[in-house]
Order: C-alpha cells, then sequence, then structure tokens
C-alpha cells in the first residue's frame, strides 16, 4: 500500500513564495510525474513530504495518515536525490544495505538482501567499488537500488535522470518505470524534462510557479492545456496575441494584427476579449489553400529527426515554428502557412501578456 | 626562502642544538647536579606527566562540548549564531594572561560566581582538584575555554563544507538523527576530529599566561621552562623545552601528513556487528533521537560556553568598577584601582610604556609577517613540497609558546649569535615566527575557498601580465584573508605571554605585566590592566568585524 496525499501545502522562502496551496493525490502504484520548469518547487515538494522540510502551511498525508510530525525516519517515504548522494565513505554494497542496517539487520543478511537488489538494476558485479569509481549512469543505478532497499512502498525520485546523457537517459527512464511497476511501487518523479514525463507518467501534474496548473494523462494535458503555459511547455505551441472579433457557438475569429484572422472551432470568449492563440508546430500546413492563411518569410530552419522545423516571419511581425518532411525550404522564400480551425486553440490573455508566459517557461522569472 | 629559514624555520629548530652543544651544562643541571642529584631530571617527569593528564583531559572535554557546538553552528540556522561564533572564538584573541585572570576571579573569588550566589567566598579553591586524578578544576576550565575554539573551528569548517545531502539521504533511508551521526558524519569529519583535537592538545601543552595566572603550586610543563630560565637554569630549561617540541613535532606530522590527504575518510571496522554492539547502538539511538533532548543538549553547550567564556569577562568588568575608588570588602583606599594607578604603586606609567611596548611589538611584527606570508602561500599552493612546508610551518603555531621564545632567545641571544639582547626587538624576531604561519593559513583558506588560479589564468589570457595580474586580481581576492590574518597576528601578539616573557628582558608589553602584576598580589592593578586588555582586543575585533562585513 501506498498512498499520497498533498493538502493545502505552502510554503515561503524570505520573499520567495516557493509552493502555493497544492493540493495533489497520488493512488496506490500509480507513477506520477510532477512537471515543470527549474525553480518551480519541486524539490521543495518532494522534500516536504520526506519530512526535511517543514511546510508553512497545509497537511501531508500517507497512506490516509497524517505524517507532518514525524521525522524523515518514520515516514516510510525513500527520496531519490538528485545528485545521487551515494555515501562516499561506503562501498556500493554497503550504500545499498545502509536502509537494511539501520534497521538492526544483521551484517549477512543485510548483505544478501542488498545483493539482491544490486543484481535487480545489473550492478552485482562492482558491488565493492566505491560510488566515485563508478560511471554517471552506474551511480544512478546504485542510488536506485539503494532507494528501493529502504523498502517502503512510496518512491520520491528528484530529477533521477537529470545527470545521465540523452542517450542512456532514454533507455533508463522505461528501464525505471518497468522497474516500479513490477515492484508495485508507488512513485513520484519530479523533473524539467517533457519527453521524460510524457514517457514514464500515468499521470502529470504540471507546477509553476509553485502552483499545480493541471493534473492529468500525458494524452488529456497534450490534448488539452488549460492554460497558455501549459501549451507552450508541453505541447510547445506558437503563441500568438490577439483580439475576438467575432463569437459563436462553435466559432471564434481571432484578429491577431497585420490584417490576419485566425478562425477557431473553440468557444467561450466573448467579442472584443484580448486571448493568447496557440498553434502546434505540426499543425500548420505549407502552402495549402485551406482557411487561416497566413504569410510571411522562412527565416531560418533546423534539421531534425526526420522533419524539418522552420522559423517563419510571419507579415504582421510574429515568428512562428513550423514543423514539416518537406524538403524544399530555402532561406529567405516567402511562404504560405494554413491551419485547420479545429487545431486553434485559445487561452485567456494573462497579465504581462505573452512575454510573461514564455518567461516562465524558460524558468526565467 | 632565505628570510623564512632565518626568521621562522630556524628558530623552532635552534633549541635542539642547545642541549647538544651545551651538552655539559645540561648534564650538570638535569642528571648529575651535586647538590641535588638528579631531583631536576624527576622534576621534569613529574611536570610532563602532569602536563599529559592536564592536556588530555581539556581535549576529551573540548570534544563533548565541541562535537555539538561545531555540529550547531555548521547546521544550525537561528538568531544569534554569529554572536555564538564570536563568544566561541572570543578566547583566541583575548590575551591568555587576562582571560586567566578573569577566570581566577570568576571561580575562586567572591567576586565571581560565588558571590553571586551569596556564599561569601569563592565556589572553587584554586588547589581544588578532580578527586582520584590530581588534575586542578580551575586549570582545567581555564584550559578547556582556551582551546575548545580549535576543536570547534576545524571540526565546523569541515562540517560546512560537507554537502547536507548526505544527512538527508540516511535520514530517509530510516536512520535516526544519531545514526547518521555515527555512521555517516563521523567517518567524514574523523580527519578533522583528530586534527582539532592535536591543535588544542598541542595548544593546552604550552599555554603559558592564563595557566601561570591560575596555576597555584602545581605547574605544567610550559611554565616550568618559563620559570627556569628565570631561575638561570637555562640547561633545564631548554632540556623540557626540548622535549616538548620533540613531542609536538612527533605528534602533529603525521597527523598532518596523514589526514589532510587526498579523501580524508576513514572506513570504521565491522567489528561492532560481530559483537551485536549495532543493535544496542541502534536501540540507543533511536531512544536519544528525539529533537527535545538534541535541544537540551545544544542547551547546555551553549551555557557551557557561556559559563566559560562570557562571564569571566563580565567578572573582571565588574570587579574593575567596584575596586574603582577603593577595596569594596575592607574599605581600604590602597586597594582600589584609582590609587594603585596614581598613587604611591603608580603603576600608570608602567601600563601606559607597556602599552606602548604592546602595541610597536604587534605592529612591527605583523607588518614583517604580512610581506613574509603572501609569497609563502603561494609558494605552497604552487608547489608540491607546499604540503610538508605547510606542516612544518603548523609547528610555531602548536609548540609550547615558552619553549619558542627561549629557542629564539638561544639563536639571537647572547649564547649563540649574541645578536640581540633581550629586549623589543627580540619580542619582536619571536612573534614573527608564529604570526608567519597565522596569517598564511588564512590566506591558503580564502585561496583554496575561491577559484583564484582560474581568474589569474583568465587575466593572462586576456593580455595581462603577471605583475599586473597579481596587483590587480590576486591580491584584491586574497584580501579578507590577508587583513583577517592580520588582525588575528595583532591580537595574538598582543596578548602572548609565555614566549614573550622570556625574551622582553626589561620591555615589558602588557600581557606579561598582568603576570607579574598578580604574582606581585597588585590585584586591582592586574583587573584593570586585564580589563583593559580584553576589551582593546574586543574593540579590535568588532573594528575587523566592521571592516570585513561582505554586502
Amino acid at each position: 500500500m501506498g498512498s499520497l496525499r498533498l493538502v493545502d501545502i505552502s510554503k515561503r522562502f524570505d520573499r520567495v513564495e516557493a509552493l502555493k496551496d497544492v493540493d495533489l493525490e497520488i493512488y496506490d502504484g500509480e507513477y506520477a510525474v510532477v512537471l515543470g520548469p527549474t525553480g518551480a518547487g519541486k524539490t521543495t515538494l518532494l522534500r516536504i513530504i520526506a519530512g526535511l522540510l517543514r511546510q508553512d502551511n497545509g497537511e501531508v498525508y500517507i497512506n490516509e495518515v497524517q505524517v507532518d510530525d514525524l521525522p524523515p525516519e518514520e515516514r516510510g517515504v525513500a527520496l531519490f536525490f538528485q545528485n545521487f548522494a551515494l555515501f562516499p565513505h561506503m562501498t556500493v554494497l554497503d550504500n545499498v544495505a545502509f536502509s537494511l542496517r539501520v534497521k538492526g539487520l544483521s551484517l549477512e543478511e543485510s548483505e544478501r538482501k542488498a545483493m539482491d537488489i544490486l543484481r535487480m538494476v545489473h550492478l552485482d558485479h562492482r558491488a565493492y567499488s566505491y560510488p566515485r569509481e563508478l560511471s554517471g549512469g552506474m551511480q544512478q543505478r546504485v542510488a536506485l537500488a539503494r532507494t528501493i532497499a529502504a523498502g517502503v512502498d512510496i518512491l520520491l525520485l528528484d530529477e533521477p535522470l537529470s545527470q545521465l546523457d540523452a542517450k542512456i537517459k532514454s533507455e533508463i527512464q522505461y528501464e525505471l518505470r518497468d522497474l516500479a511497476k513490477s515492484l508495485g511501487l508507488t512513485v513520484l518523479h519530479v523533473t524539467n524534462d517533457v519527453e521524460e514525463a510524457l514517457a514514464v507518467a500515468d499521470r502529470i501534474a504540471i507546477l509553476n510557479k509553485g502552483e499545480i496548473v493541471q493534473v492529468g494523462t500525458p494524452v488529456e494535458i497534450m490534448e488539452n492545456p488549460k492554460t497558455a503555459f501549459v501549451a507552450s511547455f508541453i505541447a510547445e505551441m506558437n503563441l500568438m496575441e490577439g483580439v475576438v472579433e467575432e463569437s459563436s457557438e462553435n466559432r471564434v475569429v481571432v484578429d491577431i494584427g497585420g490584417g490576419f484572422k485566425v478562425e477557431s472551432s473553440r468557444n467561450g470568449f466573448k467579442k472584443g476579449e484580448l486571448v493568447i492563440v496557440g498553434v502546434k508546430p505540426s499543425s500548420f500546413k505549407i502552402g495549402g489553400d485551406g482557411k487561416n492563411g497566413l504569410t510571411g518569410k522562412v527565416e531560418d530552419w533546423v534539421f531534425s529527426f526526420g522533419f524539418r522545423r522552420v522559423t517563419v516571419q510571419l507579415d504582421n511581425g510574429s515568428r512562428v515554428s513550423v514543423k514539416t518532411e518537406r524538403k524544399d525550404i530555402e532561406r529567405g522564400s516567402s511562404i504560405s502557412l494554413t491551419v485547420d480551425p479545429r487545431d486553434v486553440y485559445l487561452f485567456p490573455y494573462l497579465k504581462g501578456g505573452l512575454r510573461t508566459v514564455l518567461a516562465e517557461v524558460s524558468g526565467v522569472f | 626562502m632565505v628570510a623564512l629559514a632565518v626568521l621562522v624555520l630556524l628558530p623552532t629548530v635552534f633549541l635542539a642544538s642547545f642541549p647538544i652543544v651545551y651538552f655539559d651544562e645540561v648534564r650538570y643541571e638535569v642528571f648529575e647536579n651535586p647538590l641535588v642529584g638528579d631531583e631536576n631530571l624527576r622534576m621534569i617527569i613529574s611536570v610532563l606527566l602532569f602536563s599529559f593528564k592536564l592536556s588530555i583531559s581539556a581535549v576529551i572535554i573540548d570534544l563533548v562540548l565541541g562535537i555539538p557546538l561545531a555540529f550547531l553552528l555548521a547546521r544550525g540556522r537561528f538568531p544569534g549564531k554569529t554572536l555564538l561564533e564570536t563568544l566561541v572564538t572570543l578566547p583566541l584573541v583575548i590575551p591568555t594572561s587576562g582571560f586567566g585572570f578573569a577566570s581566577l576571579l570568576t571561580w575562586t573569588t567572591v567576586s565571581g560566581i560565588g558571590g553571586w550566589l551569596g556564599l561569601g567566598r569563592g565556589i572553587l579553591e584554586t588547589s581544588a582538584t578532580i578527586p582520584g586524578t590530581g588534575i586542578p578544576i580551575l586549570m582545567l576550565i581555564v584550559h578547556v575555554s582556551l582551546t575548545l575554539p580549535y576543536v570547534v573551528r576545524t571540526l565546523q569548517a569541515k562540517l560546512v563544507e560537507l554537502n547536507p545531502v548526505y544527512e538527508d539521504a540516511s535520514r530517509t533511508l530510516g536512520a535516526t538523527s544519531l545514526t547518521t551521526f555515527r555512521k555517516i558524519l563521523l567517518p567524514q569529519i574523523l580527519p578533522a576530529v583528530f586534527s582539532g583535537s592535536v591543535l588544542a592538545f598541542a595548544r593546552s601543552l604550552g599555554e603559558t599566561g592564563a595557566t601561570m595566572v591560575v596555576s597555584g603550586v602545581r605547574i605544567t610543563a610550559a611554565i616550568a621552562v618559563v620559570r627556569w630560565e628565570f631561575e638561570f637554569k637555562l640547561g633545564a630549561a631548554a632540556f623540557l623545552g626540548l622535549i616538548l617540541v620533540l613531542i609536538t613535532w612527533l605528534i602533529i606530522l603525521p597527523v598532518e601528513l596523514l589526514l589532510t590527504g587526498k579523501q580524508g575518510i576513514i572506513k570504521p571496522p565491522p567489528l561492532i556487528y560481530k559483537t551485536g554492539l549495532e543493535k544496542v547502538f541502534l536501540k540507543l539511538e533511536s531512544k536519544l533521537s528525539k529533537r527535545g533532548l538534541r535541544n537540551l543538549l545544544y542547551v547546555v553547550c551553549i551555557f557551557a560556553v557561556a559559563i566559560l567564556v562570557v562571564i569571566p569577562v563580565i567578572v573582571v568588568g565588574e570587579s574593575v568598577v567596584a575596586y574603582w575608588y577603593a577595596d569594596p570588602y575592607t574599605g581600604k583606599r590602597e586597594g582600589g584601582v584609582v590609587y594603585q594607578l596614581l598613587g604611591p604603586p603608580n603603576y600608570l606609567p608602567a601600563i601606559l610604556r607597556a602599552t606602548a611596548i604592546s602595541f610597536t611589538s604587534a605592529f612591527v611584527s605583523t607588518y614583517i609577517s604580512v610581506f613574509l606570508s603572501i609569497p609563502l602561500a603561494y609558494i605552497i599552493e604552487r608547489y608540491r613540497f607546499g604540503r610538508v612546508l605547510r606542516a612544518i610551518l603548523k609547528i610555531p603555531l602548536v609548540v609550547p609558546s615558552s619553549a619558542l621564545g627561549l629557542s629564539t632567545l638561544l639563536m639571537w641571544g647572547p649564547k649563540f649569535m649574541g645578536l640581540i639582547t633581550p629586549g623589543i626587538w627580540l619580542i619582536i624576531l619571536t612573534h614573527i615566527v608564529f604570526s608567519v604561519p597565522v596569517i598564511v593559513e588564512t590566506i591558503i583558506a580564502v585561496y583554496e575557498g575561491s577559484d583564484i588560479k582560474l581568474y589569474e589564468d583568465a587575466a593572462r589570457t586576456l593580455g595581462a601580465n603577471p605583475y599586473y595580474t597579481a596587483e590587480k586580481i590576486s591580491l584584491p581576492v586574497l584580501k579578507e584573508g590577508i587583513i583577517t590574518g592580520a588582525i588575528l597576528s595583532f591580537t595574538h601578539s598582543l596578548g602572548e605571554t609565555g614566549a614573550t616573557m622570556i625574551v622582553m628582558g626589561s620591555d615589558i608589553p602588557i600581557s606579561a605585566l598582568v603576570v607579574n602584576m598578580v604574582e606581585s598580589l597588585a590585584i586591582p592593578a592586574a583587573l584593570f590592566t586585564s580589563t583593559y586588555l580584553i576589551f582593546i582586543s574586543m574593540a579590535l575585533i568588532f573594528v575587523f568585524r566592521l571592516a570585513t562585513r561582505r554586502k
């Protein structure tokens, strides 16, 4: 059994509000990811759950028992540290056996169990090495083995893959999920990497500036981002500011300046209202003659796996990113784009406008 | 390098030559004295044993108090932390003879704690000992206060350097706070525990100023050196001094060379599992790891610091006020501060002259030492043999200062070179010997804490020549270390007693004056001078804190 419930958690550091009324529930056996840019409060949240930091407000329930007054060692959660925190004065085996030994297991028994877990992460052959003698990937696995050895049902993983290089990372992220699932563990994994979150999560909670802005499965969040921030951060949508010109049941027309008008089949906005328009890079069609025609110049393009990412300077001055498989794109050439009204997302306008949203996404605020 | 060898290194080892060159004299005095036989030798052995007993006990108490204090200072976040830190370090910079006198008042007289409790006498006799051990309580108290800073500072520095993430990891893996301390912290800080203890031990072994004031009948080895020198028993003094230097060398060098190595981690033996002790420990630790108990321990340690350091300073200040016009108990004006300073005993001119001597020698020796230290710090950091040099440089810090004084006296004085007779110049030369290591250490601390090599490389690639780089990059970066070192050396120089008394001749500086006053029972004058000395030092620290405060 391992369920976790956070109620109204708030935490301030001097002038910075690190967490604001965070409510979150994680079910038994679930692999949940808290995703947010650098500085969103992810580590703070984990430290509060683990009991290393005391929240100013709110309660933490583990298996429906309030644990706020329990010291870390009595909470029954194990925290995986971002930089692994492997004890430098102990061998790999001693590191893994640590939690067993502090529970009073004998030397032999703790060693046997630690060995079993090391075998699970394929590191039994390095049991007598010291952490500093291992590569980053190996250290990561030792740290994971040590966390699992604690024998608790809830793992808190603080950016467990951030120290690994891209290639290993994509392999290990699936292994990590499989391992957790096969052991029946409840996992709360925090990261700032969108791809990683989408790959491993049963459910994702998006954290921005200490607030949870959306919770849902990866598909739900990709398809239905609730705010411009989520749209840009997760789906990498192109965002443009505009004013609603017409609004009816299934049709909203937004003036995005420079004579361009974009039609969307989403509603809920009134005429004259400021909105933010979002379009995924893959939703643009090049050279079509459908609705929502936009024109501009190709500024630059870069090559990526199997497609090109083209930066287009629209004639109204804004800049959009377009994903295409076409190979006949030349820098400086004129280009026309269309987009299906069903792929045009509309988000409420925020104070400070687009600039604020983009700054939040890159973690600069 | 030559200046270093002549001014700093040679004096520390010169002592060794004396018993060899003048072996007859040593043999005559120590082993085969026609009058008293080997009485002096037995005397030497007995003071050495006594000194050891005292110093080891002091170190044990230092560790008991020092480990929690260091942890509190390194990890805690609480109001008054800087104050606590300053208080713990205070004994490093206040003159020891003044501090010893303040402790004497606090513990053994009605002006101190005894009077506050309404006993009508001191709560301790000067000669009171811990039953069964023969260690004088007062001496032990003074030695603990004076050596505690070494343990706390060394451990604190190490703890600050250790990433607290290991402690967090251990806690979330199910270890209680005490288990975490034993299994995670202790193995990593053990080298610091050793080097702090060694420093404290050596300091206690060599302490002279305060010990002379509180010693009563029992004398330590360091004091014996000073006494015998005054009695012109140079042979015996040199012999004992040499033994002291050798002992400190034997303890310091291996510890320095072994423990300042790369890893600095000591692995505990698996023995405790075999004996089943581990389970007992775990159980005990989980019982004791309550937050309330931990806070209680902190409070006790802070309280101890208050009693050891703060109260003596308050008592001595209060007594000066009480004794200002007359002895408050007999009402005699002869017992008042004013009478002793301005009346027939006329101590005021002596105090003024002593102040001038103290400040001049402290200033000149610090000034010269700074210029010697900066290149030295560079040599130590840049070259391979630097580590050995650094270990050797630690010796003047821990060698009993009276032995060091004797060594400089023998080297420069009439017995050997005959260049300089005891007096202010010899004081300056002696103070340089222990000022250079202090300044070098503080510069190195800043050097290693910054990426100065990187900045220098950057400056060079940006087109600056070495001289310009040193002037515009290196020195400004190291400024803080240089200033800290200079202030430490200046206050140390003001307060130094052991070596100074041996080399001062008739130029009596203020720290030695306090000892003289206590010995000639001019208590009110001693009171005034101690207070004066303590407050000058505290004012200096305050100015220094203001000057180096970072914005």
